[in-house]
């Protein structure tokens, strides 16, 4: 077995090279589907940006509904698999448990997103990301996705059993690193909710291929929200334990508190998933009290962990820049921060537009009445595009300068261009954000392909303020699509023709 | 972090923190606001 | 560092006061948010309503039409314009991709709003006061609505709905 690990020349972690492997080609995938989104976020842009109006109606509805596969679902899990197994088998110098089962898995999800994919350019598939029915798919575009959540449920699975077999073969002492913790918990919400997801997918699969009858559209909202906004708190798991990992890797930083952190992490693994009405809380079918407490976190707490790692996360970094000997005021640390690094200038770029843009406009529109102000209109892709790209992508991104050097072992190409990167796509994505929820307070509707309503029997203009905020929508998309086309360049020529690191 | 020395501590964080507190706080009264001026729905 | 496991006993490490202070500062807020809620049902005069039936669209698109008949006043861009009376159950029915029929109200006076899809999901985005109530197939959403401006408003739709989403606008006045 010795021969399979290698032991890091700058951390000292013996390396599991089938583990290595499978982080690598997880992490190749994601950055794939990224490329493929990304080039979709494009078209979408131009598209909506009414001067320009690119794409014709089919191609705008059936690119939008790749956007949303392309990047929530395969992007975001291919990496968060690589993640596990990086947390896992890593951090905590262990093999990882069964390689084997970790191939099964990769191959699973890739099929099934490659169904997905094919189903949805094929046509006929047009449903937006929610596939809400009555709107029907082809059968293949729910297989696809059942299969590539039975995927990612057995690397989670493996997550777990390597963790297990870690601490049977004694490869750690004591607790597990905080960041492993925190995946762990990001692997515990995936189990749920993906279950959950591939099982209320059968039905509607089998539905739409004609075997069984439709089931009831608001009892479908309500099954499918179970999954959809359940699942993108995999992806907040994730991102807090690359957050507390990037503070430990670009400035050294030690968490302030061990039970605090880890605390916040449990209220996530009790409390989060029980929110999944936040697109219901207008709609028929559901009592009031169902929604607050649903959506409310039970009493917030959920809310309350994600403040406590608003405080702890940015403290940690404070705290280990004011060792460095930046002690000045209250932030000579923040002034004379690597900012250079492009880790952590993504780092700072994901814990603010989180908290800022996502976290608060997250509870405004999770609160039940207030939701009338902002369902359904450019205010929701606005919070989620704070929270699941500038957030979790950013974070994401970050890590992967260090998982070339460690992982690949190879120097990161074009260092200028990658100095760079974080602020196109930070910059762009928090001003994409912003404008897109500006709009949404005029009322300016999501998934919606011409809102001058020219073919409309009656005329309505949102006027010349929304005109401009889209403008300025997809200037900052497009400053985003720069920042990710760098970073997509950057890790696929580092990958393939990166100087290698000395061993 | 309790025996951290004074100048150590994280004293712009907990500056960050209460101005984050703040700004949903604004947002959310902002948020009610907007909500009484619509129709009246019940 | 985050990356190794912590030192032993960190359970027994006490938290520091700043902590302290915003985790409690946190647990209020998390309870303000919670109970604010449901306060604001009892006093606010904007709330979800809580009825609500399961209805058969073709139960509803009879319903609509009676009520298009009953009060009809005149027609506009092929819809009927509809002048229902105080306090009387008044209809939109979604499909794809119109909404009839054109509601004539009265600023502050109270109506029993039915809101019901033949087909798909659709989002009734009424501008520009803007405001989005969901509209479900196979269930009427029933709210009691008071127009507290007037004016010529625009209904769009802002659940998709298929390829002529976009197309799907509708008309209320208020006077």
């Amino acid at each position: 077995m010795a021969g399979d690990f290698r032991t890091c020349p700058t951390t000292g972690l013996k390396v599991h090279l089938p583990a290595q492997t499978l982080i690598k080609v997880n992490a190749v995938t994601a950055i794939v589907f990224l490329l493929v989104g990304g080039i979709l976020a494009l078209l979408l842009l131009l598209t909506r940006w009414q001067a320009v109006h690119l794409l014709p109606p089919d191609f705008f509805y059936r690119f939008l509904t790749l956007h949303g596969i392309a990047m929530l679902v395969a992007w975001i899990v291919y990496f968060e698999v690589a993640l596990l197994y990086f947390t896992s088998a890593v951090l905590l110098n262990a093999r990882l448990a069964t390689p084997r089962i970790g191939w099964l898995a990769y191959i699973l999800m890739t099929v099934g997103a490659s169904i997905t994919t094919v189903a949805v350019l094929a046509g006929g598939s047009d449903v937006m990301f929610t596939s809400y029915v009555p709107l029907k798919a082809s059968p293949f575009y729910y297989l696809g996705i059942v299969l590539f959540a039975v995927g990612t449920i057995i690397a989670c699975i493996l997550f777990f059993a390597t963790l297990s077999l870690a601490k049977y073969e004694k490869t750690y002492e004591g607790s597990v690193p905080l960041v492993t913790y925190g995946a762990a918990v990001a692997a515990i919400l995936a189990i749920g909710t993906l279950a959950h997801g591939a099982i209320f997918y059968i039905p509607t699969g089998l539905w739409a291929a004609g075997v069984i009858p439709m089931m009831d559209p608001e009892a479908y909202r309500l099954l499918f929200w179970g999954f959809g906004h359940t699942s993108q708190q995999i992806n907040v798991a994730a991102m807090i334990a690359c957050w507390y990992a990037l503070a430990a890797l670009t400035v050294g930083a030690v968490p302030l508190s061990e039970k605090f952190s880890r605390s916040a992490f449990v209220l996530y693994a009790l409390f989060i998933a029980v929110a999944s009405e936040h697109h219901l809380l207008w709609d028929p079918g559901i009592s009031s009290a169902h929604k607050m407490w649903n959506t409310g976190y039970v009493i917030h707490l959920a809310v309350l962990a994600s403040m406590m790692h608003a405080f702890s996360v940015p403290g940690c970094i404070e705290v280990a820049l004011r060792k460095k000997g930046y002690t000045k005021g209250l932030f000579e640390w923040l002034k004379k921060g690597p900012w250079g690094d492009p880790a952590f200038a993504s780092l700072v770029f994901s814990v603010a537009g989180f908290g800022f843009l996502g976290g608060i406009t997250g509870i405004m529109y999770g609160t039940e009445q207030l939701n009338i102000l902002g369902h359904n209109s450019l205010r929701v892709p606005g919070h989620f595009h704070a929270t699941v790209v500038v957030g979790t992508s950013m974070a994401f991104m970050g890590i992967t300068y260090y998982v070339l050097p460690l992982i690949f072992q190879r120097q990161v190409m074009f260092p200028t261009v990658a100095k760079l990167q974080p602020y196109f796509y930070g910059v762009g994505m928090w001003i994409l954000s912003i404008a897109m929820m500006f709009v949404g307070s005029f009322g300016v509707p999501r998934r919606h392909w011409d809102i001058t309503l020219a073919d409309a029997p009656f005329k309505y203009s949102f006027g010349p303020t929304v005109d401009l905020g889209m403008a300025i929508t997809a200037i900052g998309g497009i400053l985003a699509v720069i920042g990710g086309a760098m970073f997509c360049v950057i890790a696929v020529a580092t990958v393939l023709a990166g100087k290698k690191v000395n061993q | 972090m309790s025996e951290l020395k004074e100048e150590l501590r994280p004293k712009g964080t907990v500056v960050l923190v209460y101005f984050f507190l703040a700004v949903m706080v604004v947002y959310y009264w902002l948020s009610w606001k907007w909500l009484s001026e619509l129709w009246l729905f019940g | 560092m985050s990356l190794q496991s912590p030192q032993k006993y960190w359970w027994d490490e006490p938290l520091d006061k700043d902590e302290k202070m915003w985790l409690t500062v946190a647990i209020i807020w998390a309870l303000f948010l919670t109970l604010f809620m449901p306060y604001m049902h009892y006093t606010g005069k904007q709330n979800p309503s809580q009825e609500y039936a399961k209805i058969s669209g073709d139960k509803f698109d009879a319903a609509v039409d009676k009520f298009i008949a009953q009060y009809k006043v005149g027609e506009e861009a092929g819809f009927a314009v509809v002048a229902p009376p105080p306090n009387s159950d008044i209809f939109i029915r979604g499909k794809q991709f119109t909404w009839d029929p054109i509601l004539k109200l009265k600023k502050g006076v109270q109506y029993k709003l039915h809101l019901s899809s033949l087909d798909m999901n659709h989002g009734l985005s009424v501008q520009p006061v803007n405001f989005t109530i969901q509209v479900v197939p196979g269930w009427d959403n029933i709210l009691n609505i008071t127009p507290t401006t007037t004016g010529v408003f625009t209904i769009i739709c802002n659940e998709y709905c298929g390829l002529g989403h976009h197309t799907m606008v509708g008309r209320m006045y208020v006077d």
